[in-house]
């Protein structure tokens, strides 16, 4: 009797490790994993223990070295992945990675991140690191490759929360989740940064007391602020004002935006368009001008503070021209419904 | 004789994988006789032999023995330069234990 289950785990080692045992004292022995999908078949509850083995800083021809190695053992092992997804010729940068396994390609060591051993219960606790020195550097690697995925994920999400308030609000879409992974990558960072604490500590007296894993979550929490602070600031590297943002439909569009002109034609334009622009000190005059061919198009003029400079329908060909106080930021948008033709705006 | 930074002792794991390549084996053959001869009370994990086995090999001393069974067992021997970091450490246990006997008192053994 077979049986196919899909899941996923954040925390690959334990966690995985642990549900795979579960299954076999239930009586379920692993025979094929795919990247969400395993399959299992019937067997003795308890016959078979498996552990779960970190491969991804070596490279492809070392992990496959290993698995040889451990073959020869009489275990049987499957490649794992831990991340998810579709590739064709995809390379990945393993910044904790060292040497060769630092760029891992398909199909190489891509989706290859993980071995999965199955032995024979034999009433010895299935443990494939018992030294100190060799447990060390492996889970400092592991703890490395979470801190870098969980921190990658905060400075995305402070990237967006920061789009958010000075470009859209519906960069809030693409933060949500970044949120999710980052929280759910966050714990194994605090769990494995502990154990590589509690085990630099047994190197040193040959006895290994596991640290209350809460220890050191504040410093963890504070670095994943950090990161999130780094992506955020890209707002103020970066100068969106000029970056038009729209919701709507549009047909032939044509835009041009610049330092000192908006314009754009079109066949059909529903919905709105909007872009900022930063004045310096100074009085400003705005010209409008618009074409209509057919439909509904208002343009506004609004402040920072709120301050609405012009709002209305422009007729056709009827250049206006807006006067406004500069040292301050204005939106400039147009709403749009069916309308044919196009609108242009100038400033100094 | 001043050792240097790393003390020259070797960890029991290093020790016990040399001890066990005075005779070639292969790493089953080393798992075994680490965990008889120490009457079950160091049993390797089979990703601490792999490192060890690859460390030792590195700094040659052990290296493979031709003529291998098949692929994925191979064998492995100490070699001249593995033998003396085994004398260097067994003279290194045996100035401790003299130590310790003046120390401690008696030879309780």
């Amino acid at each position: 009797m077979t049986k196919k289950v899909y899941r996923y785990f954040f925390d690959f080692l334990d966690s995985q490790q642990a549900w795979l045992n579960d299954m076999a004292a239930k009586g379920w022995r692993l025979v094929k994993c795919g990247q969400l999908a395993y399959t299992f078949e019937s067997c003795e509850p308890g016959e078979y223990e498996y552990a779960v083995e970190f491969v991804a800083d070596k490279s492809y021809a070392e992990s496959k070295s290993y698995k040889l190695f451990l073959d020869g053992l009489g275990y049987t092992t499957f490649y794992k992945n831990i991340n998810v997804g579709i590739y064709v010729g995809k390379a990945t940068w393993r910044p904790w990675a060292k040497g060769a396994g630092q760029i891992s390609t398909a199909p190489g060591s891509y989706q290859k991140e993980l071995l999965i051993v199955e032995k024979r219960a034999d009433g010895k606790p299935f443990e494939l690191h018992t030294d100190l020195n060799d447990a060390l550097p492996l889970f400092k690697t592991v703890r490395n490759a979470y801190m870098w995925s969980a921190g990658g994920m905060f400075a995305l999400l402070g990237m967006c929360a920061s789009f958010a308030v000075f470009l859209s609000p519906f960069a809030l879409i693409g933060a949500l989740p970044c949120a999710v992974f980052a929280m759910l990558w966050l714990g194994p960072v605090i769990k494995f940064s502990s154990r590589v604490r509690s085990l630099k500590e047994a190197a040193a007296t040959g006895e290994y007391t596991p640290e209350p894993a809460g220890k050191g979550a504040l410093r963890i929490v504070l670095l994943m602020a950090v990161c999130a602070m780094l992506g955020g600031s890209l707002s103020f590297v970066i100068d969106f004002s000029g970056m038009t943002t729209s919701s709507g439909s549009a047909l032939m569009l044509i835009e041009n935006s610049g330092r000192n002109h908006w314009n754009a034609s079109y066949k059909k334009l529903n919905g709105f368009r909007q872009r900022s622009v930063t004045l310096a000190e100074g009085t400003h005059t705005f010209m409008i001008e618009t074409e209509s061919a057919s439909g509904e198009l208002r343009l506004t003029i609004r402040g920072q503070d709120g301050t609405e400079y012009y709002s209305a329908e422009p007729l056709t060909g009827s250049p206006v021209a807006v006067q406004i106080a500069g040292g301050t930021k204005v939106k400039l948008r147009v709403d749009a419904k069916d309308h044919s033709g196009s609108y242009r705006i100038t400033w100094d | 004789m001043r050792d240097h930074i790393a003390g020259g002792a070797l960890t029991e794991t290093t020790f016990l994988v040399l001890l066990s390549t005075y005779t070639p084996t292969h790493g089953y053959g080393m798992m075994q006789f680490i965990e008889n001869e120490t009457n079950g009370r160091v049993i390797l994990g089979a990703g601490t032999l792999y490192g060890a086995i690859n460390t030792l090999l590195k700094k040659k001393w052990i290296e493979p023995v031709g003529g291998e069974v098949s692929v994925n067992r191979k064998e492995y021997r100490i070699t001249a330069l593995g033998k003396g970091i085994a004398e260097r450490e067994r003279a290194r246990i045996g100035r401790m234990w003299e130590l310790s006997k003046k120390i401690m008192g008696g030879d309780e053994t």
